[in-house]
């Protein structure tokens, strides 16, 4: 519509562009970044519906923020629910940056700055390990900007309101004093005296901050009854839009200040000229940034240890190739290579980083809970166990115990016939919404099998010895010393052998367990090793009479022959090209690989 | 306009419902019922014996039902509470009211339900008041039942009389570092020591409000003081020195073992800040640890076993119980060493001895090896009549699952005990009455506000010890002195 050589930016284009918005955070949140936003963030909590899970919110400075974000992110267990959550919440984001522009003065002319804010929110929604809480706290604070900008000249209302914003989301209390200090500097033609006021919203932060550590955040460190919320204090949380965010309100006000627009903003029209160039640099900024900010490996590790837990080998090992070789993705890939059977034919297909990639060391989290996972696939269930309590608990953040280790906590717990600890990881789950359900069936299934005796399963040893979390080899042969006839144990241990380079550990594990384990023919990886066993210690051809690997040996002799020229970029190409996937190439091109 | 009729129709709904059904034993309607058996309560409390100071034993009426009705009575005074969730929280001044009116008496306690078939009424139970008081506060850490790694953990006290806890120290406050181990010298609030380990190691102790940091390593004792035990002149303190290692089962009921691969006990002077050697407890072959005073500070009770190859051994690793003769004057301990009782014979190990204040009993664990009852789920707790030489298991306190710590109240008629029984792994504090025969009465789970709070729970109850009273030193005055 237009008036006056103006286009009105009235209720229709509004509607557009919160359609837009919310449509394209919808794809950027569930589509895009659906693993590291919304399954990420739900599996490392567990909301519940109890007085001691809400009491414990308290205790800690942004409490209540924090349970309202908890709350929220409960619902990405259904991914199109969360993804719906964040577009509105990214929406409301818009709003509110939109209402507080549009009361400092901003011009319509700069309406698509508005937007970016939201983009920002968005960047960060990608980030794993971000949090709804701190979209909360955030809230909280424009908010109470927001209500300071409508009756900010009140000494009294200005300290409640920062008084306020700091119990509920504490170092966001910043945020809001930063922006109403530059309001109050900037402002012109403002009522009340300025200086009060800032005294006043000074004042009631200083002493919001110390009744909260003297009386209230006893148990908390000084740094976090400062800053919790705040992107200062949490590691993971350091990222650039993160602090882009933070600093865009503050510089929006002081824009605000500098270019207001003498008449106010919603009942404006504006060019057309500036519509489209608000429109086409809004559509630019957001298609660079996602761009530029979309983080590719994240989202694939994330997807690759999503699609393992779901026993999806085969989605797994495609999602694999568009991975960094990381201690994770290498473990999760080789798992999902043993659990289908494929290791020893396909191991060196994948790129392979040495023995930290096949038993992880117990660093982190997921590679505690990879760990855990590993020797669960086994059948060492009292070691799974152990290695996803000490994930679960090690894993010290402030929502301490996760739906993601207990439910595999629980699984544990059924597969012993533990019927007490079974119902000891349930009472958490059944106090949540979506985990009651499960917990229901699952019940029912450990009734059932019990019944039909088919729980506790039978223990994979005879006997019981103890792990060697630091040696996994060692486990591996105690393992099959105890059950010669554990395959995946004969492949995690060959593995282990052939990734460390020790090819005579390798042989001589394969002399001791092979026999037993009923392959229809020796795996190709195998049959490289044997063939590499062989010229190495330079024996004769009679060992193919009991190694059937006598038909890779022209290969092996034509792979030694490229190696000698493979200064030749030539030869190189061809030797990856054909034996790119063989044992004999990584031994002879990463050979530090087998160290690490 | 319709959703505010709407939402009117309802609340006159409701409100006219619960004018028109009052709830009685008999209520309205179908057949009246009195069922076999008392009702299935959490915790269990029912016919259990408690001090005139605990806070109110709320617990969870586990029956069907849709609606509960809970009379608790003491004489002409009674408590009346409707519940529709099964969940009975008795207001804690009315509490106070019936404890003081059955105290040496019982209080009744009558449960009816009202189900889809018709009301029931279940056997009344009692619950037995004795005269004499608990110790006002119980100490305890929690943390995870983990293995070797942990999240948060913290000292805390708890108010037995209320549902109040407040903490003593955190990790929170000093980089999430372990701590452990705290002890009183006999019950006194105003005399606690505990250790910190990795960023901030070293000894807490804490005199009349006065917080210092000690070092308890000196240079040829095996480590740092760990298991202490306060000489009741409050200056010393017999701690065990201990090289300890944890090895992990593969297919084994007790999950780890947690042993030591060397161990002696040594007596540090907490004022001169030396440390001396304990004489003849030391013996090259044999591993000393769990030292314990006798009330009069004259004897000091300590487990000892013969030295093993470990972990290859570890079930065969049996501790005894041994004492020495004190000195307080001269702070020396004596020459020979007494056999006090002895486990291995009958192929078990003994661990955590605690003296009752009177110096007449014993309590201590018994295992079938090793010296950490934790994690041991054969782990019972035994009483010794120092008087009479008769040792034998608490029967009325033993589970299925381990016993673990246990701790006397001030005046040795109470003792409260940490047990796994609840779920197998996370240790719960259980109090149960000790009569002026030397009989143990069935013990309580600690009473919370909440009593599904167990359930959800997901930190053990480790190290409770009973205080005669309120812990003066907060989290920010440790931390202050830990970063000086």
């Amino acid at each position: 519509m237009k008036t006056n050589g103006r286009i009105a930016t009235g209720r229709m284009f509004f509607i557009v562009t919160a359609v837009l918005l919310i449509g394209v955070s919808f794809w950027w949140v569930a589509g895009v970044n659906r693993f590291q936003a919304l399954y990420h963030s739900e599996k490392l909590q567990l909301f519940q519906f109890t007085h001691p899970y809400f009491l414990s919110f308290w205790k800690w400075p942004g409490g209540v923020a924090s349970y309202i974000g908890s709350f929220l992110t409960q619902f990405n267990y259904l991914p199109m629910l969360g993804g719906a959550i964040y577009a509105v919440v990214v929406f409301l984001f818009r709003l509110l940056t939109l209402s507080i522009a549009r009361k400092t003065g901003l011009s319509a002319r700069f309406f698509g700055l508005t937007f970016i804010a939201p983009l920002l929110l968005l960047l960060c929604m990608a980030i794993p390990y971000f949090e709804l809480s701190y979209v909360v706290g955030m809230f909280v604070a424009l908010g109470g900007f927001r209500i300071l900008l409508w009756r900010g000249d009140n000494p009294f209302f200005v300290a409640t309101v920062v008084a306020l914003t700091y119990f509920t989301a504490a170092g966001c209390v910043w945020l809001l004093v930063a922006l109403y200090v530059i309001r109050l500097l900037s402002c012109r033609d403002l009522s009340g005296n300025r200086w009060i006021l800032l005294i006043a919203s000074v004042a009631s932060t200083a002493l919001s901050v110390f009744v909260g550590w003297q009386f209230c955040y006893t148990t908390a460190p000084l740094r976090n009854v400062l800053l919790t919320l705040t992107p200062a204090n949490i590691t993971f949380f350091k990222s650039l839009y993160v602090y882009c965010l933070w600093t865009f309100f503050p510089l929006l006000v002081i824009l605000c200040a500098l270019f207001r627009s003498k008449k106010a903003a919603p009942a404006q029209g504006i060019s057309l000229v500036a519509l489209v160039v608000n429109v086409v640099c809004v559509v630019v900024l957001y298609g660079v940034a996602f761009r530029v900010s979309y983080d590719r490996h994240s989202a694939n590790i994330i997807k690759l240890y999503s699609e393992v837990q779901a026993g999806d080998w085969e989605g797994a090992l495609s999602t694999e190739k568009q991975t960094m070789p990381t201690q994770l993705s290498r473990a999760l890939t080789n798992m999902a290579l043993v659990w289908s059977g494929r290791l020893p034919y396909e191991m060196f297909r994948y790129r392979q980083i040495g023995t930290s990639g096949l038993f992880p060391p117990r660093n982190n989290y997921f590679l505690t809970l990879a760990e855990g996972d590993i020797y669960g696939g086994l059948g060492l269930v009292a070691v799974a166990k152990h290695c996803t309590f000490e994930a679960m608990v090690g894993n010290s953040g402030p929502k301490e115990h996760n739906a993601q280790c207990i439910e595999k906590l629980l699984g544990y717990s059924m597969l012993e016939g533990d019927t007490l600890l079974f119902e000891k990881y349930a009472a958490p789950l059944e106090a949540s919404l979506f985990y009651r359900s499960r917990v229901k069936e699952e019940r029912e299934a450990m009734s059932r099998m019990m019944a039909a005796g088919e729980i506790p399963v039978k223990p994979v040893l005879d006997g019981d010895f103890f792990i060697e979390y630091n040696s996994p080899d060692i486990t591996m042969q105690k393992l099959l010393e105890h059950d010669p006839h554990h395959r995946k144990a004969f492949e995690y241990l060959m593995g282990w052998c052939m990734l460390q380079g020790n090819v005579d550990a390798a042989k001589e594990c394969f002399d001791k367990y092979y026999a037993g384990l009923d392959y229809p023919a020796m795996p190709d990886h195998y049959a490289e090793l044997m063939v590499l066993y062989k010229n190495v210690n330079g024996l004769a051809d009679d060992f193919y009479d009991r190694y059937d690997a006598g038909h890779l040996q022209s290969d092996y002799e034509e792979f030694e022959l490229m190696y000698l020229a493979s200064a030749d970029k030539d030869v190189q190409r061809r030797i990856v090209q054909k034996y790119g996937n063989t044992y004999w190439f990584f031994l002879n091109f990463f050979p530090n690989r087998t160290e690490q | 306009m319709r959703v505010r009729s709407y939402i009117r129709r309802i609340l006159c709904t409701v409100v006219l419902a619960g004018a028109a059904s009052p709830f009685t034993f008999c209520a309205d309607g179908g057949q009246h019922t009195v069922a076999d058996r008392e009702a299935n309560i959490f915790p269990d409390y029912r016919n259990v014996t408690v001090p005139p100071n605990i806070a109110p034993l709320n617990f969870e009426i586990r029956e069907d039902g849709r609606r509960f009705k809970v009379v608790i009575s003491a004489g002409e005074r009674s408590v009346e509470i409707a519940s529709r969730t099964g969940t009975v929280r008795i207001p804690q001044r009315k509490w106070r009211k019936l404890l003081s009116a059955a105290s040496g008496l019982e209080l009744r306690v009558r449960i009816a339900a009202k189900t889809d078939s018709g009301p029931i009424d279940y056997p009344e139970w009692s619950i037995r008041v004795v005269p004499e008081p608990i110790d006002p506060y119980l100490v305890y850490r929690l943390i995870e039942p983990g293995y070797a790694v942990w999240g948060k953990m913290g000292i805390y006290q708890r108010d037995m009389a209320s549902f109040e806890e407040t903490p003593i120290m955190v990790n929170s406050l000093t980089t999430s570092n372990c701590m452990n181990c705290h002890s009183f010298n006999a019950g006194d609030p105003e005399t606690i020591l505990f250790h910190m380990r990795q960023n901030f190691a070293g000894t807490v102790i804490a005199k009349d409000g006065e917080v210092s940091i000690v070092d308890t390593k000196f240079p040829d004792e095996i480590s740092a003081g760990v298991y202490p035990r306060w000489h009741p002149d409050g200056r010393h303190v017999a701690f065990s020195v201990n090289e300890t290692s944890q090895s992990f089962h593969t297919e084994h009921p007790n999950v780890l073992e947690v042993y030591d691969q060397r161990s002696d006990i040594i007596l540090y002077d907490t004022e001169e800040h030396t440390a001396s050697s304990g004489g003849a407890i030391h013996a090259e072959d044999r591993f000393e640890t769990y030292p314990e005073w006798s009330p009069d500070g004259r004897y000091l009770y300590f487990c000892s076993a013969e030295a093993k190859e470990l972990p290859e051994q570890y079930d065969s690793l049996l501790y005894d119980l041994f004492r020495v003769s004190y000195d307080p004057d001269s702070a020396t301990f004596g020459t020979a060493v007494d056999t006090v009782f002895v486990a291995s014979k009958t192929g078990k190990s003994v661990s955590f001895p605690r003296i009752s204040p009177d110096g007449r009993y014993l309590a201590f664990c018994i295992s079938d090896y090793g010296t950490f009852p934790i994690w041991q789920q054969d782990s019972e707790l035994y009483l010794l009549d120092i008087e009479s030489g008769e040792a034998g298991p608490l029967d009325a306190v033993n589970s299925d699952e381990g016993e673990s710590y246990h701790s006397w109240s001030s005046n040795g008629r109470w003792m409260v005990l940490g047990s796994r029984r609840l779920d197998g792994l996370y240790t719960r504090p259980f109090i149960f009455y000790f009569d002026s025969d030397g009989r143990a009465h069935k013990p309580f789970l600690l009473p919370q506000k909440d009593p599904a709070f167990y359930d959800t729970f997901l930190k053990s109850y480790n190290v409770p010890e009973l205080v005669k009273g309120r812990v003066g030193i907060t989290p920010r005055q440790v931390e202050r002195a830990l970063k000086k």
